[in-house]
């Protein structure tokens, strides 16, 4: 029998898709459901050419400004229109939705950069090296907080919004659950800053489980590391004070995110705890990037307990969410290992009620349907790794220094701007309709076209 | 709802309004379209929304005391950008807002440059930024501001520690602008530097009828300063606390934890008077925060009734439930002038004791805010604060303030110590003092509240 583990860590990150993130982990050797770089999404409008997945993703700026991620983007994204009707094949709409929401058509095709092993090493290290669960799912397609309340409580008591009040104060938890004075396991949260977790009315009585995150490592290696822990990432850069967030929401540095992964790791990795723990890196929702992977339909069954739905906009919570980056690290983990069993934010409530808690009955027939991932563990205690793995550093990637920006990401220069308006005015002076308008310029490419497409107009009238 | 969880539920909203912009990353100001008709989730993204959602976003910010509660609009769009061998930062922002008696305009500009400095995770388990030696969490940033002032009511009492407790009410307007900029040498120690432009003119009022330059120096003419500062700031940040690993030794069933937080800067300032030089005068500022948390780790669970410590002030009985025995604050704050002899300060630039400064720090609690105002000053508070176990977050605050204000350090040193004590109640939330009220008694009683900022 495989062994078990003790001790449950989970970082939760922020907004990413699995191919984004890890797509492009796949080969002959390593048969992850990722990308073969094949996979493309139609063009904004009609007659554009299919943009094809890339490897190409960059540290920030690719995501600026945020891409669609509510409930009402994501069914833009997967089905192509807002109620989430099939009407042809899925997935297929990242890239129209984003250069709507970008209000540009060519940003669009960024939702379909990826990073490779090169540009993202500390994430495809420790999913190569120990466990990548290629179907693990966000519980809601939609957006951060109700994919966060389902992490906690298996519902969003029918909020499919950003709401941070009414839902998350009345949410009962797992970490509830787990506080039950009979039971012996204990939790601990720690954030770096805020935390949704805060506007709990039972957390909010209970704040001696709340710890800074600066204190993980020390405490850890104190012999201080709770059955439970969940660690938040922080949310927002400190311009003042020069540090950038760790979350990876888009546009937030990546590079952060993956030395805060490496951090958990290592503090881990150098305590007592490192062979009776779990360390489950996963993001909360996919942020309107691209995956290929359709999001499965769930039948409800109310008798294992109600799901409350939402009903601004109506919606059952019978569809999963857009796939997410999940990897397991564990010293009991051989290398290589590829979980193809599905998953989704609910399996976490699961699985810390399997192993830590004394209350067996589900919240609800989400939580009830659930796999838990207790036993993924997949070497024997003798066989226990012991190799010290070193992680990495993160890449930054940028381009090199004094390397030229290419004009289709470049800002267009004042100057250029300048000639833009004056042609545009020249030409309403002379009657002239050009094709664009100088307000949907965004990049130095479209300067030129604008001020080429301008100056064979004018020549022509004269 | 009962009062007491009204009060909670109150004093949590305004926790999640503070908490909002960082979580939430609210696309939700468009859900105020369906206000009316929509749900309570709708309505609160709304709001939520109309308080976080950037680039343009409502806000609530503070005058100096006495000035009323100003609201105001904020525009920020800060914004990520590759060059060079990393990753930079522009964080711009305007603001304004208006109170009763005053308004404030700011715009700042922050700035992290793309240095070259390599991401890593060092030989101590740490993330940080390496950059030639240094290895450091946070990295090199420039922040550039410009900023007007506009308020009405400014307490003034004349100079020196005796002075009679009658209040002369002055108006002011100030002008300052500069750039600073901010080194982090290690993970406890930082270097600024910073110079600005400052201006500020006061327009007649009870305080320019009532005193003269003998008695109030700079009350007949503002000139208009340069203005240079170094500062150091070290930050420390300890937890002592025995390695018992993941099997506690038998029969320790608690061990302590001590966390100490030593956060001290020091700066020194050049105030240079550009229109007549008689005003210039040098300043050196001492500002310590030394904080001493004293807490427990529970290591094995105690039999119910067993032990009076753990009812009383740990959050629970398990294994890594901490208790928690109160805080003590440690603060001081100095600040020595340096003048010429021919020369002189003026009294506006001169820190004050009582209530809160013009910054608003709280100095002598159990005084009327500016109540005693000289070239030196020196504050010394300290605090023990501690959650009331059956009603977290809610907890308790004993102080003692003390302080001094002098025309120079001999001055001051022999002057008359003024200093206050009282008890209040306090919120904490992820163990960030979010806010208190409390009573004082230093100038009979006097009743008062603060808000910390939380993130």
């Amino acid at each position: 029998m495989a062994a078990t583990f003790q001790h449950l860590v989970v970082l939760m990150l922020e907004n990413r898709s699995f191919d984004h993130m890890l797509g492009f982990l796949r080969s002959p050797t390593y048969d992850i459901e990722g990308l073969s770089g094949t996979e493309s999404n139609p063009g904004p409008n009609p007659g554009d050419p299919p943009v094809v997945v890339s490897r190409d993703a960059r540290t920030v700026n690719d995501l600026n400004p945020d891409p669609g991620h509510g409930f009402v983007n994501t069914n833009m994204q997967i089905f192509g229109n807002s109620d989430g009707r099939v009407t042809g094949p899925l997935m297929q709409g990242f890239v129209k939705d984003y250069a709507l929401v970008s209000n540009h058509a060519s940003h669009g095709a960024n939702i379909m950069k990826c990073f490779t092993e090169q540009t993202l090493p500390v994430l495809s290290t420790l999913a190569k090296q120990y466990a990548v669960c290629d179907h693990w799912f966000s519980s809601v397609p939609g957006s951060t907080i109700p994919n966060r309340l389902f992490a906690h409580g298996a519902t969003s008591l029918g909020s499919l919004t950003q709401d941070i009040a009414i839902a998350p104060s009345k949410l009962k938890t797992i970490f509830e659950v787990m506080d039950d004075r009979r039971n012996r396991s204990n939790f601990r949260i720690y954030t770096d800053g805020a935390s949704v977790l805060l506007s709990n009315l039972y957390l909010l009585h209970h704040q001696t489980h709340f710890h800074d995150y600066r204190d993980f490592r020390t405490d850890v290696l104190n012999g201080d590391l709770a059955e439970y822990t969940f660690i938040e990432p922080s949310y927002d850069d400190d311009a003042q004070n020069g540090k950038f967030a760790t979350s990876q929401h888009p546009d937030f540095p990546v590079d952060e995110g993956e030395a805060l992964i490496s951090e958990v790791y290592r503090a881990l990795r150098d305590s007592d705890f490192w062979e009776d723990t779990l360390l489950l890196i996963v993001y909360d929702e996919h942020g309107g990037i691209y995956d290929h992977v359709e999001p499965p339909s769930l039948t409800p069954n109310p008798a294992l307990g109600v799901v409350q739905p939402s009903t601004d906009p109506p919606f059952a919570f019978d569809r999963l969410g857009v796939r997410v980056p999940a990897v397991m690290v564990s010293p009991l983990i051989a290398p290589g290992t590829i979980i193809k069993q599905r998953f989704d934010h609910c399996s976490i409530v699961a699985t810390v009620r399997k192993m830590f808690c004394l209350d067996r009955t589900p919240f609800n027939w989400r939580e009830a349907q659930a796999a838990t991932f207790d036993e993924v563990l997949n070497l024997e205690r003798d066989q226990v790794r012991k190799e010290d793995l070193q992680l990495p550093n993160p890449v930054t990637v940028a381009p090199p220094a004094g390397a030229k920006v290419p004009p289709q990401t470049r800002k267009p220069t004042d100057l250029s701007m300048d000639m833009a308006r004056a042609m545009e005015h020249s030409m309403k002076t002379m009657g002239l309709a050009p094709a664009t308008n100088v307000s949907q310029i965004y990049t130095a490419q479209d300067a030129t076209n604008y001020l080429r497409a301008a100056a064979s107009l004018i020549k022509d009238k004269a | 709802m009962t009062g007491r969880t009204r009060f909670r539920v109150l004093l949590l909203s305004s926790a999640i309004a503070l908490a909002a912009p960082r979580i939430a990353s609210a696309q939700s100001k468009s859900e105020c379209k369906q206000f009316t008709s929509g749900s309570a989730h709708t309505k609160l993204d709304c709001i939520e929304g109309l308080f976080s959602e950037q680039p343009l976003h409502l806000t609530f910010s503070s005058l100096p005391p006495g000035n009323g509660l100003p609201l105001g609009l904020v525009y920020e769009q800060p914004e990520h950008v590759l060059g060079g061998d990393g990753k930079a930062l522009t964080d711009p922002k305007l603001m304004i807002v208006g109170a009763r008696h005053g308004w404030y305009a700011t715009g700042s500009f922050d700035w992290l440059p793309p240095l070259p400095y390599q991401l890593k995770v060092d030989s101590a388990g740490t993330r940080c930024h390496q950059l030639g030696a240094m290895c450091t969490t946070n990295v090199f940033s420039i922040g550039m501001y410009a900023s007007h002032r506009a308020v009405t009511r400014l307490s003034f009492y004349g100079l020196g520690a005796t002075a009679p407790d009658t209040p002369h009410f002055f108006e002011a307007r100030e002008s300052w602008g500069g750039v600073a900029a901010r080194m982090p040498l290690t993970n406890w120690l930082r270097l600024d530097g910073q110079i600005e432009d400052r201006q500020l003119t006061l327009p007649s009022s009870d305080v320019t009828a009532t005193f003269t330059e003998a008695t109030a120096p700079g009350v007949a003419s503002q000139p208009n300063y340069l203005h240079p500062s170094v500062a150091i700031r070290t930050g420390v940040r300890h937890i002592n606390e025995l390695k018992t690993g993941r099997t506690p030794p038998p029969g320790m069933k608690m061990k302590s934890r001590t966390e100490l937080e030593f956060r001290n800067e020091a700066s020194y300032h050049w105030y240079n008077d550009l229109t007549t030089g008689r005003y210039s005068f040098q300043q050196f500022v001492f500002n310590g925060d030394e904080s001493f948390d004293f807490q427990a780790v529970i290591l094995d669970f105690f039999e119910p009734g067993s032990s009076w410590l753990v009812e009383h002030f740990c959050g629970g009985n398990k294994r890594n439930d901490t208790c928690e025995f109160g805080r003590i604050d440690v603060k001081t704050l100095v600040q020595l002038a340096r003048v010429d002899p021919a020369n002189a300060m003026p009294f506006y630039f001169m820190p004050t004791i009582g209530g809160s400064d013009v910054e608003s720090r709280t100095s002598l609690r159990g005084y009327d805010d500016y109540r005693f105002r000289g070239a030196d000053a020196a504050v010394l508070q300290v605090e023990y604060t501690r959650t009331f176990e059956k009603l977290d977050p809610l907890g308790m605050l004993v102080f003692y303030d003390g302080g001094l204000v002098g025309a120079t350090a001999s001055d001051m040193w022999n002057s008359r110590y003024r200093q206050d004590a009282g008890v209040g109640l306090t919120l904490r939330l992820q163990h960030k003092l979010f806010a208190e009220m409390y009573v004082a008694a230093g100038n009979g009683l006097k009743f008062g509240y603060s808000f910390g900022k939380l993130f």
